[in-house]
């Protein structure tokens, strides 16, 4: 029989599983009837395996809504907005500063001495990253710009936007829960009817 | 001497220039050899003809027979045009193609002549012409497998590997529309009842081909899954700049609370995390992790010391004198519980009873064994690991008059946290 006891442990634990992170569990999650099988046992705890992000996160919810929990999701949902401007701030500040393509995807690398000596070489990166860091969400007092960087990945860690594969080495991997931030971007862009383009074309129009 | 020398190298030169010349001359007449294999000999005069010759670029194989291109110009030619070709694969392919029949065509009737030379000199035209046609797709699929491994790497910006990737992927459909031309039916036909004409026409040609035409569709799957990512890539970069300057711009914006709608979006329902006690998140600080590391390793480095050679001698006293199998086994569970515990201890951001964690735990060891051997495994601790767990003794006399202290219980401190 297979045991899916970890995975239950690390989702009633709050955690976002996704390929970088849990890559193990996501791909047992993939499994529809073990993700039944985990919704049977997770009912009584009034909880139910959810995904966003076309199955590139998987996290719990509640099953049902009582007082307590919409109060919860209430917070979290303030929270979320309270997070939302800095951490759009931080994909463009790191795409224009590592010279990329397009923003982070889940499975880049962030290293952290590149990053520090993009932003230390162009003032008005290191302005825009001095802005960052003061942010309430990564709420750093920090001058240098290698302490500001620093306070800012270890914020991103602890929301689960980057993991660090070795506590000793200064680079990052961007996990899942940046596709859920993406997704959580065009929900709102959609019900609150903002013209926000995704689209080249019409972005050459304008 | 030395004089004699560069007049021959001069004469080399001079010679090397004019049959250069030569070809750039007479380059119509010679490409058209090269495309179908013979000299039109009546579209050139005979000095030009004899020149040629001369010059060592065309050859008569047998008299009163086509005069032919030698092979390195011939090979030359193949090489300069390559590129050239590669581009107008199409109408290479069909013109290829048409050199193929016409070849077969000359070569049967040479066998109907009996003239065994011309019809293995033509058996080799038609097996050049075979491998040339094969080869240009090699080639092509070469160097599409090399764009899609390195992502487009050359390309400077998604823009342009977006272009690149169209570029690819048109080409592809021209190459498989070159592969289709490619009659298998015909390709039978024409090697009927030989043997050596079915091996290059069917087997060689048929089996290539079609290898190729798989390789090219899993390239063109692939250019379109990837396609479709630099699209995403690019769509999520515009979402996100334009998100970002949209908020900067109004930050008066209200956005409504979804949680309050009866049915909550899945994507903002994200339930109160449960942490059992015994099952603390080990990634959530830095310090914890380094005790935890810290703690693994003493315990291993210990258990490797005291594994195979004295496995009793620093275990509780009660269980010292069996050295039967099973009670080994069962002293190896006990190590392992009381590792467990200090494991436990570490994650867990509370003091705790090593008698308190036995009736949590059910483990069914006898409360003084399992003390003493909590305190045993914590002696052979590195003093730095044991620094940070702080371990407590209750102690109590034996009784008034009698001054030895009894361990009723060990406390374990965790590591404080760094906020």
């Amino acid at each position: 029989m297979m045991t899916y006891g970890p995975i239950i442990e690390t989702l009633l634990a709050g955690e976002f599983i996704c390929t970088q992170r849990f890559p193990e569990y996501h791909q047992q999650l993939q499994d529809e009837t073990l993700q039944n099988q985990i919704n049977d046992y997770l009912r009584p705890l009034n909880r139910t395996v959810s995904q966003a992000a076309d199955g590139s996160v998987f996290f719990l919810s509640y099953q049902q809504l009582d007082k307590q929990g919409r109060e919860h999701l209430r917070q979290q949902f303030t929270q979320t907005l309270a997070t939302l401007m800095p951490l759009l701030e931080w994909l463009t500040l790191t795409q224009e500063a590592l010279g990329h393509d397009s923003t982070l995807v889940p499975g880049d690398t962030v290293k952290l001495p590149e990053w520090v000596m993009a932003c230390e070489d162009n003032p008005s990166l290191k302005q825009r990253l001095a802005n960052l860091a003061r942010d309430r969400f990564f709420n750093s007092q920090a001058e240098t710009v290698d302490a500001q960087i620093k306070q800012i990945a270890k914020r991103l860690v602890e929301h689960g936007y980057l993991m660090q594969p070795h506590g000793d080495r200064p680079y990052f991997i961007v996990t899942g829960k940046v596709d859920y931030l993406i997704d959580v971007i065009r929900f709102i862009r959609d019900e609150e009817n903002l013209p926000v383009d995704e689209k080249p074309e019409q972005e050459a129009l304008l | 001497m030395a004089g004699e020398q560069i007049n021959v190298s001069d004469q080399r030169i001079e010679q090397g220039e004019k049959r250069l010349n030569l070809i750039g001359r007479h380059a119509a007449i010679l490409m058209q050899a090269y495309q179908t294999g013979v000299l039109d000999e009546l579209s050139v005069n005979e000095g030009v003809l004899r020149n040629l010759l001369n010059a060592r670029i065309i050859y008569q194989p047998e008299s009163g027979q086509g005069y032919r291109l030698r092979a390195p110009v011939a090979q030359l030619i193949a090489n300069l045009v390559v590129d050239e070709r590669r581009r107008s694969i199409q109408a290479d392919v069909a013109d290829k193609l048409e050199a193929i029949r016409g070849q077969v065509d000359a070569f049967r009737k040479a066998q109907q002549r009996s003239d065994i030379y011309l019809a293995e000199l033509k058996l080799q035209v038609i097996e050049e012409r075979v491998h040339d046609l094969v080869a240009e797709f090699d080639e092509a699929i070469h160097s599409l497998w090399n764009r899609l491994n390195t992502d487009f790497g050359f390309a400077a910006n998604l823009d342009e590997k977006m272009a690149e990737n169209q570029r690819a992927q048109n080409q592809i459909e021209r190459l498989l529309e070159g592969l289709s031309m490619i009659d298998y039916d015909e390709c039978i036909a024409l090697a009927d009842g030989h043997v050596k004409l079915r091996h290059l026409l069917v087997v060689q040609l048929q089996r290539r081909t079609s290898l190729q035409r798989a390789s090219m569709l899993e390239i063109q799957h692939r250019m379109i899954e990837l396609m479709s990512r630099f699209r995403e890539q690019q769509s999520r970069s515009l979402l996100v700049g334009n998100m970002a300057q949209f908020l900067r711009q109004h930050p008066e914006l209200k956005i409504s609370d979804y949680t309050e709608q009866s049915q909550v979006p899945t994507l903002f329902n994200q339930a109160r995390a449960i942490r059992a006690a015994a099952h603390v998140d080990v990634h959530n600080s830095d310090a914890q992790r380094e005790t935890l590391a810290a703690l693994h390793d003493a315990l291993q480095q210990t258990r490797h010391l005291r594994g195979e050679q004295i496995p009793l001698s620093e275990s509780a006293q009660a269980t010292e004198q069996f050295d039967d199998e099973i009670l080994e086994t069962q002293q190896r569970q006990l190590k392992q519980d009381v590792d467990q515990f200090f494991i436990n201890v570490a994650q867990s951001q509370q003091a705790q009873s090593a008698l308190n964690y036995l009736t949590q735990h059910e483990l069914q060891w006898h409360g003084e064994i399992w003390l003493f051997q909590v305190l045993s495994e914590y002696q052979t601790l590195a003093r730095s690991v044991q620094a940070q767990l702080p371990l407590q003794r209750h102690e109590r006399p034996v009784s008034t008059t009698n001054n030895v202290q009894i361990i009723e219980d060990l406390v374990v401190t965790p590591p404080k946290r760094v906020a």
